[in-house]
C-alpha cells in the first residue's frame, strides 16, 4: 500500500516536472544546454527548440552509395575511444578548453564552412595522407615533435575526429593514417554520428568565420 | 468385286504409306538425335554466350560507376590536383585518387575550388589555413616581440616550437616592416620570403653539422614538392619561374643544392639584376653541371 502510493507520487511529481519543461527541447534532464569557453569564446550547445523542426535535407539522404560511402564500424582502430554527443560536449570541456586536445572536422573545408560543430577546427582528413608534403608541419602543430620515422608524440594533443556521418570514412581514413604514423591510440577519440548524428538532435551548428 | 482389290490396294498403299511416313518420322527423329547432341554443346555454348552476355549486365552498373567516378574525377580534377599531393603524378588508375574523387564530388567540393584553378600551391594555402585553425584553437598569442636578425627570429621560433607556417609569416611580416634583411636568393617570385627553402637550409646545415641521420637531410631537401611538377625536371635547361619560386627553390629544384642558386644567377644576369628579382613568368636559363 505504502508502496504504492509512494510509486504514484513519484509519477505526479515526474508529470508536474515535465509539465514544467514541456515547452524546452533540453540536452539532458539535468541540462538545458552546455557552455564552454575556448580560446576566450563562449560557446553555448543547445538544441532547436522547435518542436517541428527536420534535418537539413542535405543530411536527409538515405542511400549515397558504398563505395565510398560506407557504413562505419564503432571502433575505427584498437584502442581508438568513440565518443556520442554528449561525451564530445564533455571532451571540449576536458580537453579543448584547457588546451590538451583539439575537436577535428575532418571535411573539406566548403562543408566545413557550412557550419560545423562549435569548438571544431579544419584539418581536411586528406591533408593527414602520408602522401601530402605538409603533413609533418600539421601534426607538429597537433603537438608532435620531431620528423620523419622519428615522431614523439608525448606531448601531442588529443583529438577528436568527425566527418559527415555514420557513413563517411573521412574521419577513420585520418585516425588511420595518424595511427600508422605513430600517434598513441588513446590520444585519438571519434565521434562516430558526425553531422549527421549532430543535426539530426538539432544540436547548435556554428558557422566558421574565416578568420 | 472390281472395286474390292481397288479398294484392298488401296488401303495397303494408304497403310504404306501411313507406315512409310511413321517410319521417316521416326528415321528423322533418330537422325537428329545425334544432331540433338550436336545441339546440346551448342546450347551450352549459347549458355555461355548467354552468362556472357550476362556477366557484363550485371557488371554494367559497375561498369558505369566506373565511367561516372572518371566523370566525377575529370569534373574535380582541379579539385584533387590541388588538394593530393603535388608531387603525386595523376594516374587515372589510383583507386584513392578516383575514391577521393568521388567524394569530393558528393561532397560538392567541385563547385567551390574551380575559382582558384589547378594552382599547386593550393594545398599550401590550404595547410596554412589549417594551421593557422589549429593555433588560433589551442594557443592564446604568442609573443612577437621584434628581433633584430632573420637567425635570430628564425631560431627564436623553432626554439619554440613553432610551426613553420608560423615562422612563414613572422618572417614576412618583419621583412616587410623593414625589421630584418633576407638574402635575395629567399625571395620569391612575389617578393615573399620563402621560408621553406630557409628552413630546409637549416635543417641540413644542423644535419651536416651533428652528422646527423642523412635521411634529415635527404628529407629536407627532397619536399619542394609544392612547385615541382615531375616533368620539369626531365628537360632542365630552361625554366620558367612559377609564383612562390626564389633562386633558392629552383636551386634545390635543379641541382638539390642551395648553394648554387650563385649559377642560376650567373647564368642569368642579363635578366636578374639581383637574386631578389626573380618574377613569375621569367624564363631562366639553368646551366648544365
Amino acid at each position: 500500500m505504502l508502496h504504492r502510493i509512494s510509486a504514484a507520487v513519484v509519477e505526479a511529481a515526474s508529470i508536474l516536472v515535465s509539465a514544467a519543461w514541456a515547452d524546452e527541447v533540453r540536452l539532458t534532464p539535468e541540462d538545458a544546454t552546455r557552455s564552454v569557453t575556448i580560446a576566450g569564446e563562449t560557446l553555448t550547445i543547445a538544441r532547436n527548440q522547435d518542436p517541428n523542426h527536420v534535418i537539413d535535407p542535405e543530411f536527409a539522404r538515405t542511400s549515397r552509395p558504398c563505395p565510398p560511402f560506407c557504413i562505419q564500424p564503432i571502433s575505427v582502430s584498437a584502442g581508438v575511444e568513440t565518443l556520442g554527443e554528449l561525451e564530445l560536449i564533455s571532451f571540449l570541456e576536458d580537453y579543448v578548453a584547457p588546451g590538451r586536445g583539439l575537436l577535428i572536422d575532418s571535411r573539406v573545408p566548403a562543408w566545413f564552412a557550412k557550419g560545423t560543430i562549435p569548438g571544431a577546427v579544419n584539418v581536411p582528413f586528406n591533408t593527414l595522407d602520408p602522401e601530402n608534403p605538409y603533413r609533418d608541419e600539421i601534426l607538429k602543430a597537433l603537438g608532435a615533435r620531431g620528423s620523419g620515422s622519428g615522431w614523439d608524440f608525448s606531448d601531442a594533443l588529443h583529438l577528436l575526429m568527425f566527418c559527415n556521418g555514420p557513413w563517411c570514412e573521412q574521419s577513420p581514413t585520418a585516425i588511420r593514417n595518424l595511427v600508422a604514423v605513430g600517434y598513441p591510440p588513446e590520444k585519438l577519440h571519434y565521434y562516430r554520428g558526425g553531422m549527421q548524428n549532430w543535426l539530426l538532435l538539432g544540436l547548435t551548428v556554428k558557422n566558421p568565420n574565416p578568420a | 468385286m472390281r472395286a474390292g482389290p481397288m479398294q484392298g490396294t488401296t488401303a495397303m498403299i494408304r497403310t504404306f504409306i501411313v507406315a512409310a511416313g511413321f517410319l521417316s518420322i521416326a528415321l528423322v527423329l533418330y537422325l537428329q538425335q545425334p544432331g540433338a547432341e550436336d545441339a546440346a554443346p551448342a546450347v551450352t555454348r549459347s549458355g555461355a554466350g548467354l552468362d556472357r552476355t550476362v556477366l557484363p549486365d550485371a557488371t554494367e552498373p559497375a561498369a558505369d560507376t566506373s565511367v561516372d567516378l572518371a566523370g566525377l574525377d575529370a569534373a574535380v580534377s582541379s579539385a584533387t590536383e590541388a588538394l593530393s599531393s603535388a608531387p603525386r603524378p595523376a594516374a587515372a588508375e589510383d583507386p584513392l585518387r578516383d575514391m577521393t574523387a568521388s567524394v569530393l564530388a558528393d561532397l560538392g567540393i567541385t563547385n567551390t575550388p574551380g575559382s582558384g584553378g589547378s594552382d599547386p600551391d593550393q594545398m599550401a594555402d590550404l595547410t596554412q589555413g589549417i594551421l593557422a585553425g589549429i593555433n588560433a584553437a589551442r594557443a592564446p598569442s604568442a609573443s612577437q616581440a621584434p628581433q633584430p636578425g632573420l637567425a635570430d627570429l628564425v631560431s627564436q621560433a623553432l626554439r619554440q616550437g613553432q610551426s613553420d607556417a608560423y615562422i612563414d609569416a613572422l618572417l614576412n611580416g618583419a621583412a616587410r616592416s623593414g625589421r630584418i634583411a633576407v638574402p635575395g636568393a629567399l625571395v620569391t617570385a612575389e617578393g615573399r620570403v620563402d621560408t621553406r627553402i630557409l628552413l630546409q637550409q637549416l635543417v641540413s646545415q644542423a644535419a651536416s653539422a651533428t652528422e646527423a641521420p642523412t635521411v634529415l637531410t635527404a628529407a629536407a631537401v627532397a619536399p619542394s614538392p609544392v612547385t615541382r611538377p615531375a616533368s620539369r625536371t626531365d628537360s632542365p635547361e630552361f625554366y620558367t619561374v612559377a609564383a612562390g619560386d626564389s633562386l633558392g627553390s629552383i636551386a634545390i629544384r635543379f641541382y638539390g643544392n642551395f648553394d648554387l642558386y650563385q649559377t642560376i644567377f650567373e647564368a642569368n644576369r642579363g635578366v636578374l639584376s639581383s637574386p631578389d628579382q626573380i618574377r613569375a613568368g621569367q624564363r631562366l636559363v639553368i646551366p648544365a653541371i
